[in-house]
């Protein structure tokens, strides 16, 4: 036992973190898994009656009747999964998805945005109804990350991702500081089955003494073919993923982001992340969480 | 005073009828490589029929899950749950839930009987895998320090039982709940979630062993 604990030590000081949430993703019948959220506790405060405390692990849990509920709890992994119907035995991953999209071709088309005014632009939403033409569509091929990654629809460093619920995501990509900020991108994704994923981006513009004005253009990935594999369980290709837009894109195209920007462009700050920094595991590995693979026979001491 | 003692005698064998201890049987033509061949698909060596016979229940209630994804060398396991028909609160009593039990199967591995005792009889399985875990090539450190500490702590409250039996091995783990057996040169878990009950999860455990066993 000294020596585990001092192992702990050994880790702890090797970096300092901010505390991480943890998150149980539960379902009626079947248990938990648990992940470790891409975000602080102190960003997932405001979606509950409480702020998130120290050892809280936020669950986000899935009746049979369809329902979910989400709720803190301080109980241990253990005995929230054996709640839920599992046997106890828990491990801990990285963004452990419920739903895990099925690679192969998708298409991904854009609804029809909607904004309010906004100054200096006009209407914001009408801005980009001028530049998305609502059911335009483009194919490409998908190879998502197993277990699925929100940033890999929205590659960006700066974006900090927070699950809000059953197989759903929101990104968040500030342009200034915090409440103060002058614009906020969200990007809102739901994993709806394997073969669809409904995604809505939010744009919020506020200038000092004037009110916030914002736009919402929905994108929608619907899977036309899925990819034939001879091994499922094959991850060594796992990284090689495709954006679902077109990194390249053309005037038309809904980037997020333009790297370059333009004088009329809404996105006036040009994330930090170059190309390469955006793969959250390293290329040719696999990105399951490694620690879950190790000692099997040791794994069922775990409580 | 026979009056006394008749009612007394049925009750006491009563008793002892409803705490008889099951004992893992080993059939003498035991083979482990059959066990080994299944180990990525454990739903083959147990039946749901078996299942709802050993705990009485409709066989159409019982759910079978395969706990996660892939076929990691000896990270399978397979999990049966059903509904006990009651409710459940969580969140403080905010909400309700179905209150379900299970039974999961899995961690099949080769090992030497000086090694299972070793590694699942005391504490120090927990250690190597802890040590394992900083090895890792991509060892993520923030993961690697949480799961060290919540090894840590379940390594204060785990305790272990060696329960008698001829040729085979068996520890029962708590708080788990969870029986870990040892046979001519196979190992395998059984995890339980069937309420409070330690005993009644000990020798339900014990039946579902023997089922495999003697397939």
């Amino acid at each position: 036992m000294k020596h585990l604990i001092s192992l702990i030590f050994l880790l702890a000081s090797l970096n300092a973190y901010a505390d991480k949430a943890i998150i149980a993703n539960c379902s009626e019948g079947k248990g938990c898994t648990f992940e470790l959220s891409d975000f602080d506790n102190d960003l997932v405060s405001p979606g509950f009656d409480r702020p998130v405390e120290p050892g809280d692990i936020i669950v986000y849990g899935k009746k049979k009747n369809g329902k979910e509920v989400l709720y803190l709890d301080k109980k241990s992994r253990s005995a929230i999964d054996k709640e839920w119907g599992g046997d106890g035995f828990t491990q801990l991953g990285l963004f452990n998805p419920q739903i895990q999209p099925t690679d192969g071709l998708w298409k991904i088309t854009y609804g029809t945005s909607t904004g309010s005014d906004c100054y200096g632009i006009g209407n914001i939403g009408a801005f980009y109804r001028g530049k998305i033409t609502p059911g335009m569509s483009t194919n490409g091929e998908i190879q998502f990350k197993k277990p699925f990654s929100p940033t890999q629809l929205f590659p960006s460093n700066d974006m900090r991702w927070r699950k809000t619920g059953y197989a759903s995501y929101k990104g968040t990509l500030d342009f200034g500081n915090g409440a103060s900020s002058p614009m906020k991108m969200f990007y809102n994704i739901k994993i709806v089955s394997p073969t669809r994923i409904e995604t809505y981006y939010t744009v919020e513009i506020k200038a000092p003494t004037k009110p916030k004005c914002e736009a919402q253009i929905p994108v929608t990935f619907t899977l036309v073919k899925a990819k034939e594999s001879k091994d499922p369980f094959d991850e060594e290709s796992a990284d090689d993923d495709l954006l679902p837009v077109n990194p390249k894109g053309n005037k038309d195209d809904l980037m997020p982001v333009n790297p370059k920007g333009k004088k009329d462009d809404l996105m006036p700050v040009n994330p930090k992340g170059n190309k390469d920094d955006l793969m959250p595991v390293e290329p040719g590995k696999g990105n399951k969480p490694k620690v879950e693979r190790i000692q099997p026979d040791v794994k069922r001491i775990e409580d | 005073m026979k009056i006394v003692l008749i009612p007394l005698c049925v009750f006491g064998m009563l008793m002892s009828c409803g705490t008889k201890e099951q004992k893992l049987q080993v059939p003498n033509n035991f083979d482990a490589s059959k066990i080994i061949a299944h180990k990525n698909d454990m739903q083959q060596m147990l039946s749901k029929e078996k299942l709802a016979a050993i705990f009485d229940i409709p066989k159409e209630k019982i759910e079978e899950h395969i706990e996660g994804n892939v076929n990691d060398d000896g990270q399978y396991t397979v999990l049966y749950s059903w509904p006990t028909g009651k409710a459940k609160k969580v969140a403080d009593g905010k909400f309700e839930i179905e209150e379900y039990h299970s039974v999961s199967i899995g961690f099949v591995q080769k090992i030497s009987a000086q090694d299972f005792e070793r590694k699942l009889g005391s504490n120090e399985g927990i250690q190597e895998q802890v040590n394992q875990m900083a090895k890792q090539e991509n060892f993520n450190k923030e993961l690697g320090v949480l799961e060290a500490k919540y090894l840590a702590a379940y390594a204060k409250e785990r305790k272990v039982e060696f329960l008698e039996n001829g040729t085979a091995k068996v520890i029962w783990e708590t708080p788990m709940n969870a029986l870990h057996i040892y046979a001519n040169g196979v190992a395998f878990t059984i995890s339980t979630n069937l309420g409070d009950d330690e005993n009644y999860a000990k020798q339900k455990s014990m039946e579902v062993s023997n089922a495999i066993l003697n397939l």
